[in-house]
């Protein structure tokens, strides 16, 4: 026993001593982002930060890339555990983070002339109650993908309204093909979808998803007309059969194999289709916008931004991290990560690295058809996520539909 | 000699308890602690969490029963209890029943015997992930191979929206459970099999058993305490089902494949696009799960020591 205690002692002993001493000075920032093209082994993003660590000796900079799929668990495990990284994605959690005073509010530590900077959208996305919670890094806007070949083999024009959409359908599925290819097996892409086609029918999203005005709800007539509109579109055959059983992934595979004449999407998928679709698809596909109600009206289309930075408040490293986002934004290293990722950008100075014509006639729409299509409230999403299901698949009726995403939001308000 | 020099004195006597009961105890600490430090706390402290209410931003909250109030009043959490109810039956029957009659076959001393258990016991090597979204492929309703293969058999009016039909997502998710779970059901029977004497079965022969009464009158009363085993394990598996309902539909169509594993975690972690997570209220849905586990598999397991045979 004692010669047992005497080894467990000198091994304490060693494992202390064996522990390398942190200089005071040594600061580790922790950032999580869900961003591939930012992975470790990313040389340019490795070169962006290795620029930070150098103008701060010291510093070092641990990068965490998480899938996206993952990215929402893991983001909100780290809340519960007090864990958050320094700068990261603030995801859908933006708004509560920031209202419960662990983010940053960047409206009271960045001058306006840095928030100015930004396109709309992208920072209305962010703004809770007149506050700033995250500073997108990136824009995006949905279109419709169209496949030129097959419009032209069956003499077709994308669609300036709906109903000229469900007039074509008819031609395209009696020539073999899908009229709009999408997926919603994981039922977040219908959302995207359909929030567009209410702010269309003069709903206000924004409002619907706080539900703090008593004249606002979810089964008002925008939300019913928007939901009967998109079943028009189902059982009309504008999508494909079975769309609750198709991937968002398998959908763009459809679009890229020919299958479809269009694929409904964002306006990340340009640097996707690159490197995924037949060549002769990627040199020679276009995009459209979303059809609108009339002629002339506005192609209303989700927009904001995914992707934003939160800043953690309240922490040893807070003001190191707000001076990282700020380098982040910089003219010189904002313009490396377009000309890298080739995505939309979230300002307009960005706007001249965006080589891809696609990504840049759709950031011209956002200052004109941006709609919001991301949902922050509680319930809201996986209320109208499921309703808008059985909307595809004829199990609901609109009218029932919307008031079931009332009573749903309203139940998981209650909780 | 005396009495009281024979006798060992209290402070030896005490010695000797101390080092009877040290020794096992500090043989035990390691293991005690870190159970104690990883499932005992936690569970309680899960217990304790069943009772409040937790957004993981805010501090928790007591709020007494009302977690267990709201899910009695949960359509979705009843939807979901009655897939896991379907779910478990169904997957339950049929991965006990289809891998004792294989392997039963298989024992039977069929040429190729083991090449067909090989060929049985891959999808077992398989992560549940992988198959999940391999199926999801297999059941795309488009262009899926499933129903590729039945047009090009010019069965098109067999063709279906597989995973996009509510009234038939779960039973495609019980297909993928039965055909990935088969194999290891089925070494579980045949590695029981070859313990049953045969000279069992060379009486039921002579006394003019066929193959059924062979079967029906040894085989399957010498599987009870085996039979025991793949029910619980099936029944458990089929309460906290999750992980290849997620990757096929996550739940989905509006919570038509939805069980109260998904529910769970959609609830504590949201979804693709969702936030707002309600921990206290998943962890009474995880209490849930917890309690019809342990009743199920004490009921089966009372069931099979009543009806244990011995030799």
């Amino acid at each position: 026993m004692k010669l047992l205690a005497r080894v467990v002692l000198v091994s304490c002993l060693i494992l202390t001593f064996a522990t390398p001493a942190l200089s005071q000075d040594d600061v580790v920032l922790r950032i999580m982002h869900w961003t591939s093209s930012m992975s470790s082994e990313s040389e340019w993003w490795n070169a962006i930060l290795d620029g930070f660590v150098e103008m701060h000796p010291g510093v070092t900079i641990e990068n965490n890339f998480v899938p996206f799929p993952q990215y929402l668990p893991t983001l909100e495990s780290m809340i519960a555990g007090e864990e958050l990284p320094d700068v990261f994605f603030g995801h859908v959690k933006a708004a509560e983070l920031g209202r419960g005073g662990l983010s940053v509010n960047y409206s009271e530590v960045m001058d306006e002339e840095f928030l100015g900077q930004f396109y709309e959208g992208p920072t209305r996305q962010f703004t809770f109650d007149g506050q700033i919670y995250a500073i997108p890094w990136t824009a995006q806007m949905f279109g419709i993908f169209v496949n030129p070949a097959i419009m032209e083999e069956l003499g077709l024009e994308p669609a300036e309204t709906w109903d000229d959409l469900i007039a074509m359908a008819p031609t395209i599925n009696d020539a073999g093909y899908i009229p709009v290819a999408w997926g919603n097996s994981a039922m977040n892409v219908c959302p995207d979808f359909v929030l567009p086609i209410i702010t269309q029918f003069g709903g206000d999203v924004w409002a619907l998803d706080d539900l703090s005005d008593p004249d606002v709800s979810w089964d008002s007539e925008p939300v019913v007309q928007a939901l009967a509109l998109l079943q028009d579109l189902a059982m009309n055959g504008v999508f494909m059969p079975g769309i609750n059983g198709v991937s968002e992934a398998q959908g763009a595979q459809i679009f890229y194999q020919g299958r479809s004449a269009m694929f409904y999407g964002g306006s990340w998928y340009p640097g996707i289709i690159v490197n995924e679709a037949p060549e002769e698809l990627a040199a020679n596909y276009y995009v459209a916008k979303n059809p609108a109600l009339t002629a002339d009206d506005i192609h209303w289309s989700g927009n904001g931004s995914g992707e934003g930075w939160v800043t953690k408040a309240n922490s040893e490293n807070t003001e190191l991290a707000l001076e990282l986002v700020k380098y982040l934004m910089s003219p010189e290293i904002y313009s490396q990560h377009i000309t890298e990722t080739q995505n939309m950008p979230s300002m307009e100075a960005g706007l001249e690295f965006v080589e891809n014509e696609i990504v840049r006639e759709m950031t011209s729409w956002l200052t004109t058809d941006g709609a919001n299509h991301i949902l922050f409230g509680q319930g809201s999403w996986d209320g109208i996520s499921g309703v808008c299901a059985s909307i595809l698949d004829g199990s609901i009726t609109p009218e029932d539909g919307a008031a079931e995403i009332q009573a749903n939001v309203l139940a998981a308000r209650a909780r | 000699m005396t009495v009281s020099s024979v006798r060992p004195k209290s402070e030896d006597l005490w010695m000797t308890q101390l080092k009877k009961f040290l020794l096992p105890a500090a043989f035990l600490f390691p293991a005690g602690f870190f159970l104690a430090a990883f499932i005992a706390v936690p569970m309680i402290q899960a217990i304790l969490l069943g009772f409040q209410r937790w957004n993981g931003i805010e501090p928790a909250t007591w709020v007494g029963l009302r977690n267990y109030e709201n899910l009695l009043q949960d359509k979705v959490f009843w939807q979901s209890m009655g897939n896991v109810v379907y779910y478990t039956v169904a997957t339950t029957v049929f991965q006990t029943t289809i891998p004792l009659l294989i392997a039963n076959i298989l024992n039977s001393g069929l040429r190729g015997s083991t090449a067909f258990r090989f060929l049985y016991f891959l999808p077992v090597i398989i992560s549940l992930t992988i198959t999940g979204l391999l199926w999801r492929m297999i059941y795309e309703p488009n262009f899926g191979v499933l129903n590729e293969i039945l047009r090009s058999l010019g069965l098109r009016d067999w063709t279906q929206l597989w995973l996009a039909d509510r009234n038939l997502v779960i039973p495609c998710i019980i297909a993928v459970s039965i055909w990935q779970s088969l194999g290891f059901f089925m070494m579980i029977f045949f590695a029981a099999m070859q313990g049953i004497p045969q000279d069992l079965y060379e009486s039921a022969s002579i006394d003019g058993a066929n193959v059924w009464h062979r079967f029906r009158f040894i085989t399957i009363p010498m599987l009870r305490s085996t039979m025991t085993v793949v029910i619980v394990l099936n029944t458990i598996g089929g309460i906290r089902a999750f992980d290849q309902i997620w990757v096929m539909t996550t739940g989905g169509p509006n919570h038509a494949s939805e069980t109260l594993g998904t529910y769970l975690y959609r609830t504590a972690f949201g979804a693709l696009g969702s936030s707002n997570p309600h921990l206290g209220y998943a962890t009474a849905i995880a209490i849930v799960i917890l309690v019809f586990s342990l009743i199920f598999s004490i009921i089966q397991i009372r069931v099979g020591q009543v009806n244990e045979v011995e030799l």
